[in-house]
């Protein structure tokens, strides 16, 4: 009797093991599918016609090269819906495999271990890294690991007013213009036009802060040691170049005054440069003035150098199939005809150094260009290999919130520039320590 | 009597309730993963969670199942456990698996609670009878009770803290539900203590019992010694009526008639020389006799080495065991005519070879063994001679002390010498009489 029950107990034991096996066994016989997490439009916040089709177009050419690979994704999801979107996916646990990702989504995701570390993938191809642009490469990284590959980036431009240079007979700047030329040209351009004792003419709008840091070749947060420096002599020299341009405008200057072409210079995305500059677009936005962009002022330290913002590719760390995940998203990141379509039909920048310097490139993005556009395209290359990637960490925008809040007052007031930074930097490595 | 049961009946009581906390627990828990995750998606609020948490180990509505199942799981292999056969490997890997079952429990509810292996532990701590098993198996589950606490292995596997999931309710909301948590992790402890408790009691009992039972047992042991001793004395009695009996049939009978015989012959000695004389020779055929049921009575009275067989025999079939057990090679020379002693003289001489051949294996080391026997006039001579590592200052061991004894008693003596491996000789004087008897 004690037999046969141990024998009954026993049974019950290898039958469960064997229904474990069995539909182990009936998932893995399956054709194999990967999801991909996408979103509808732009992510750029410009408008775009069809933004699937280019995907489409890879995924074919990929389902293509492996016959027993399916990749599908979910449209219809609109970039601000996106990481809500990404969120119920993780809490279902039905995470895509590869997912598209922007700089604040990649740090929530790779701190909690959604993503997977690429730096395996990445020495087992020996994958040639200096094939891509370095500031798009190091968006994709956090604390020295890899977890994303870049897809697309879009870096910060200048957009010059031309039509109101040619009116104060002011030639339009190089390329490589610095923060004197920028601020003597706001200077000559701040006026009362029509004499009505009210100004109404403006340098810029928009330009913040930050941008004058970043363009005198230095940054704010250090991630590693986790503190800011803001005693740096340079950021004292860019919040001294603000506050004396902060000093030309008596007023605050709105985006609407923007849109009716009062204001000369405005920080603007390539993205939308890449929008608004050609037909059709061109004719609904900004229509009553002509515009251009050109780099950002450089400052005395530092260059030419642009933020540069980009899309990236990760991979799930619950993926059941992270080879071929791995080989789509390296097909999307790294294929030359792939990023040539891309940058040519969509509104970024190739990620790849080789793609963004062939002539066909250049040649293809000029037709769309009008006639009278300067822009130099080749500068986009030497803009992308000196720009900078800023991690959209919560730290980061920590930061950011607090510096914004005590900015506007320390520019406007007289208060000893260094003094104040320091404190201010004492007060914000005590919030990040806690 | 009484009390041993009833501590038995609250360990099982106290047993069923610490399963009872102990799945209830983890079944809260994880309906709150559960409601609070449903409630997140049907809000919105998704991604304002996952920016607090740290990991997210499975989908939401996976996680009652696994609890409830991994549980009906985890129960029926403690009933496996209840029916193996108990030995260490079959204890570890019994153990081993529960523990898995509870690894994957626990990690479905992020480690929020893992007083699910309280009761493993209580389970095994019944079941497991060697105080060994007990120990090693205690000691093993002990160490991963404390090494699940939450805030030790969430530094080892990335998981998020149950708490981020109360985070997302109001104040009073959150602290109710944390407190129910506490309320069930408290009762878990207090039943598993007193679990352990009865537990002890019981052993104590149980141990209590033993002890008295084995003074009993200690008590009979002694007075079947007392019985056993009676029954040896007894025997000696027997024997010492039977060998007084013996003397008395024999040696009496004998001794009554010469004795009477003697008389007659003294009364006649004098008036007819010639009928005392055959008187006298008659006496003589009855001592003779009397002197033949003496032997036969010491006879019966012998060890049975030599009694079935003859003395060449007895020894031909101990030295062929000899030389199979140690595979030493002996020569066996003998320069007589016929092989019958005496009784006395046959043991002596079968103990002799005996002792010699041991002692040449076991002191000498030998491999190869000589023994042969002699005749000088009336004497026996045996020597026994082998090649082994000899000996330089003879040490007279039990063995030959015993032997030389022996000898003396036959009047014979025993030299050895130990210079070129080991030499015995043995003479012994034969009774001439008895020889042609």
């Amino acid at each position: 009797m004690k037999l046969f029950k141990r024998k009954v107990y026993i049974s019950i034991a290898a039958l469960f093991l064997i229904f474990a096996i069995a539909v182990y066994g009936n998932i893995a016989a399956q054709p194999i599918t990967l999801h991909l997490g996408v979103m509808a439009g732009s992510v750029w916040d410009v408008p775009e016609s069809d933004s699937y089709s280019l995907l489409d177009q890879a995924i074919e050419e990929f389902e293509k090269q492996h016959p027993y690979v399916k990749i599908s994704y979910q449209s219809g999801i609109r970039p601000e819906d996106y990481k809500e979107y990404l969120a119920e996916q993780i809490i279902m646990d039905e995470i895509p495999d590869v997912l598209f990702l922007t700089t604040d989504i990649l740090s929530v995701m790779a701190e909690n271990g959604t993503l997977k570390k690429l730096n395996s993938f990445i020495k087992h191809d020996h994958m040639d890294l200096d094939m891509y642009y370095a500031t798009s490469l190091e968006q994709g990284m956090m604390t020295s690991n890899y977890y994303a590959l870049p897809y697309e980036s879009v870096p910060k431009l200048m957009f010059v007013n031309k039509s109101l240079l040619e009116k104060e007979h002011i030639e339009m700047p190089n390329d490589d213009w610095t923060w004197d030329d920028f601020y003597h040209i706001c200077q000559s351009v701040t006026k009362d036009s029509n004499s009505d004792g009210i100004i109404d003419q403006f340098g810029f709008y928009n330009y913040q802060w930050e941008d004058a840091v970043y363009s005198n070749g230095v940054q704010i947060y250090d991630e590693v040691l986790n503190e800011v420096d803001l005693a740096d002599q340079r950021i004292i020299e860019a919040t001294e170049f603000m506050r004396k341009l902060v000093a030309l405008h008596s007023e605050k200057v709105t985006s609407a005054m923007f849109d009716k072409g009062l204001v000369a210079f405005c920080p603007m995305n390539y993205s939308a440069y890449r929008t608004y500059m050609p037909y059709p677009w061109r004719v609904k936005k900004y229509s009553g003035f002509e515009w251009d962009c050109i780099a950002m002022p450089s400052g005395p330290q530092g260059d030419n150098i642009s933020q540069i913002d980009t899309l990236m590719l990760g991979m799930s760390s619950k993926s059941k199939h992270q080879k071929l995940a791995w080989e789509f998203m390296k097909y999307l990141s790294s294929n030359k005809e792939f990023q040539t379509k891309l940058v040519t039909s969509s509104q970024g920048v190739s990620v790849l150094k080789e793609v963004m310097r062939s002539q066909d490139v250049m040649d293809a993005l000029k037709v769309d260009n009008p006639g009278n556009s300067t822009f130099e395209l080749h500068v986009l290359d030497e803009i992308m290999e000196s720009g900078i990637a800023i991690h959209q960490t919560e730290d980061y925008e920590q930061i950011m919130q607090a510096l914004t809040a005590q900015m506007d007052s320390l520019l406007e007031s007289d208060q000893d520039i260094e003094n104040a930074l320091i404190v201010l930097q004492r007060q914000i490595n005590h919030l990040l320590q806690r | 009597m009484n009390m041993t049961l009833s501590s038995k009946e609250c360990m099982h009581i106290t047993f069923r309730f610490l399963a009872f906390f102990s799945f209830v627990q983890a079944l809260f828990i994880s309906g709150c993963i559960y409601v609070t995750s449903d409630m997140l998606l049907s809000t919105r609020q998704a991604y304002d969670f996952i920016e607090k948490v740290n990991h997210i180990p499975i989908a939401y509505y996976k996680v009652p199942v696994y609890v409830i199942l991994s549980f009906l799981l985890l129960c029926v292999i403690m009933k496996l456990h209840s029916i193996l056969k108990e030995t260490v490997i079959s204890i570890l890997s019994i153990l081993a698996i529960e523990f898995a079952i509870c690894i994957f429990l626990m990690w479905s509810i992020s480690f929020t609670a893992n007083t699910i292996l309280l009761f493993v532990i209580a389970n095994m701590m019944v079941l497991t009878r060697q105080r060994g098993n007990k120990g090693l198996s205690l000691l093993i589950m002990i160490l991963l009770y404390l090494a699940t606490n939450y805030d030790i292995i969430s530094h080892i596997i990335p998981i998020s803290d149950y708490r981020y999931y109360l985070s997302v309710y109001s104040t009073n909301a959150s602290s109710l539900l944390s407190s129910i948590n506490s309320i069930l992790t408290t009762s878990c402890m207090i039943t598993f203590l007193l679990f352990m408790l009865f537990l002890i009691q019981d052993q104590y009992n149980e141990s209590k019992e033993i002890r008295s039972l084995n003074n009993e047992l200690q008590n009979l042991n002694d007075q079947l010694k007392e019985y056993a001793d009676d029954r040896e004395k007894m025997g000696e009695t027997k024997e010492r009526n039977r060998l007084a009996r013996e003397i008395h049939d024999t040696l009496g009978h004998t001794l009554t008639g010469l004795s009477t015989g003697l008389e007659a012959c003294k009364a006649l000695i004098d008036k007819n020389s010639d009928a005392a004389k055959k008187q006298l020779d008659i006496l003589s055929k009855v001592a003779k006799d009397g002197l033949k049921d003496v032997r036969r009575s010491v006879k019966k009275l012998r060890p049975d080495t030599l009694e079935n067989h003859s003395l060449k025999e007895a020894l031909e079939s101990t030295i062929e065991d000899f030389v199979r057990t140690t595979g030493v090679i002996v020569h066996f020379i003998c320069h007589l005519e016929t092989f019958k002693f005496q009784a006395d003289e046959e043991e002596a001489i079968y103990r002799i070879i005996q002792e010699g051949t041991t002692n040449a294996v076991r002191h000498g080391k030998a491999s190869e063994i000589f023994i042969s026997f002699g005749m000088d006039h009336d004497i026996l001579i045996i020597i026994v001679e082998d090649n082994g590592i000899g000996c330089d200052n003879i040490q007279e061991g039990f063995g030959l002390h015993h032997m030389k004894e022996r000898v003396a008693l036959l009047n014979g003596n025993v030299r050895c010498y130990g210079t070129n491996g080991f030499v015995l000789i043995v003479e012994l004087p034969l009774r001439e009489e008895e020889r042609h008897d």
